[in-house]
């Protein structure tokens, strides 16, 4: 029945999503996009494990703690990125990141 | 049709996980950069409606907290900071590269989809020889009485506490090192490339 949300449902859900964040990463030449694909990425495995928390591991929902520290480290990897990203965007003047091959010295 | 609980359950979920995917393939193809991450928050905000509906409350308000408020945020102080936003308009051509990659992403979908619903019966004997699936046993108790927060907490104060620690000392090290970071490269300008940008706004 299609009314019968169960745990496939949502697998196939994080899948799609995190497809989506594959190609966006695989294919975008724009750092910034590039970031939120990874974030979407990260999101979509955390739908993996709140699912698997409630269906399979009702009594003490341990995805539930382990989405808390995929949280933590996708904000933190969000800062070091922005941080990389707005000095390199005072250095060059492309932002293409297939023309961002020469990282020795700063001048 | 009677409107019981599991239908309720069924619509949120396909309305909330139809606008999240809607919404990331937003983030990829819109042209501008700013209207991708108005599009990502719309995407995780609905994404947090789905962990409401997966029993975990709390999580739903910290995807909504961090992800579709703090890190998106963050990601258009990015785009304001730097100067020159034409940069980040890059025009993007169809490439073999991208076709090479969109196919294996395709192929990627495909495999993992084959490998968790048991092939859509397609495949069941080959993959009852080759033993690459057990059934998923679930178990559909409903416990009403269930506080996700409660079981959080328990989990991250006496199994995890360390790497709960670990995760904060983790937090104050890379703030600490982005803002040496950011502090050290205020004073060098290399390239005045701000200029003409200037000379447009005016």
């Amino acid at each position: 029945m299609i009314f019968d949300i169960s745990l496939i449902h949502y697998l196939v859900l994080a899948l799609i999503l995190f497809c989506i964040g594959l190609l966006g990463v695989l294919t975008s030449k724009n750092i910034i996009r590039l970031l939120m694909c990874v974030e979407i990425m990260l999101t979509s495995v955390n739908i993996n494990f709140i699912a698997f928390a409630n269906y399979l591991d009702l009594g003490n929902r341990l995805g539930d703690s382990v989405a808390i520290f995929v949280m933590a480290v996708s904000a933190i990897e969000v800062a070091v990125g922005l941080c990389i990203l707005i000095c390199l965007a005072n250095y060059s003047n492309n932002m293409n990141i297939e023309k961002q091959n020469k990282t020795g010295g700063r001048k | 049709m009677e409107i019981d609980a599991k239908f309720i359950n069924a619509l949120f979920f396909y309305l909330f996980s139809i606008v999240s995917v809607i919404f990331a393939f937003g983030v990829l193809f819109l042209p501008k950069i700013v209207y991708a991450i108005i599009s990502m928050i719309i995407a995780f905000v609905s994404i947090a409606c789905l962990f409401v509906l997966l029993n975990s409350d709390f999580l739903g308000l910290a995807q909504i907290m961090i992800y579709a408020i703090a890190v998106s945020i963050l990601f258009l102080f990015a785009v304001m900071l730097v100067k020159d936003n034409a940069k980040f308009e890059i025009v993007s051509i169809f490439s073999a590269k991208k076709f090479v990659a969109a196919f294996s992403v395709v192929l990627f979908f495909i495999c993992a989809l084959f490998s968790f619903t048991n092939g859509f019966g397609i495949f069941d004997k080959i993959i009852k020889i080759f033993a690459l699936q057990t059934d998923l046993v679930e178990l559909q108790i409903q416990f009403q009485d269930i506080v996700c927060l409660k079981l959080l907490g328990i989990n991250l104060l006496s199994n995890y506490v360390f790497a709960f620690e670990l995760v904060s000392v983790l937090i104050l090290v890379v703030m600490l090192g982005v803002a040496m970071f950011a502090l050290k490269n205020v004073n060098c300008k290399i390239k005045p490339v701000e200029k003409e940008s200037q000379k447009n706004d005016i």
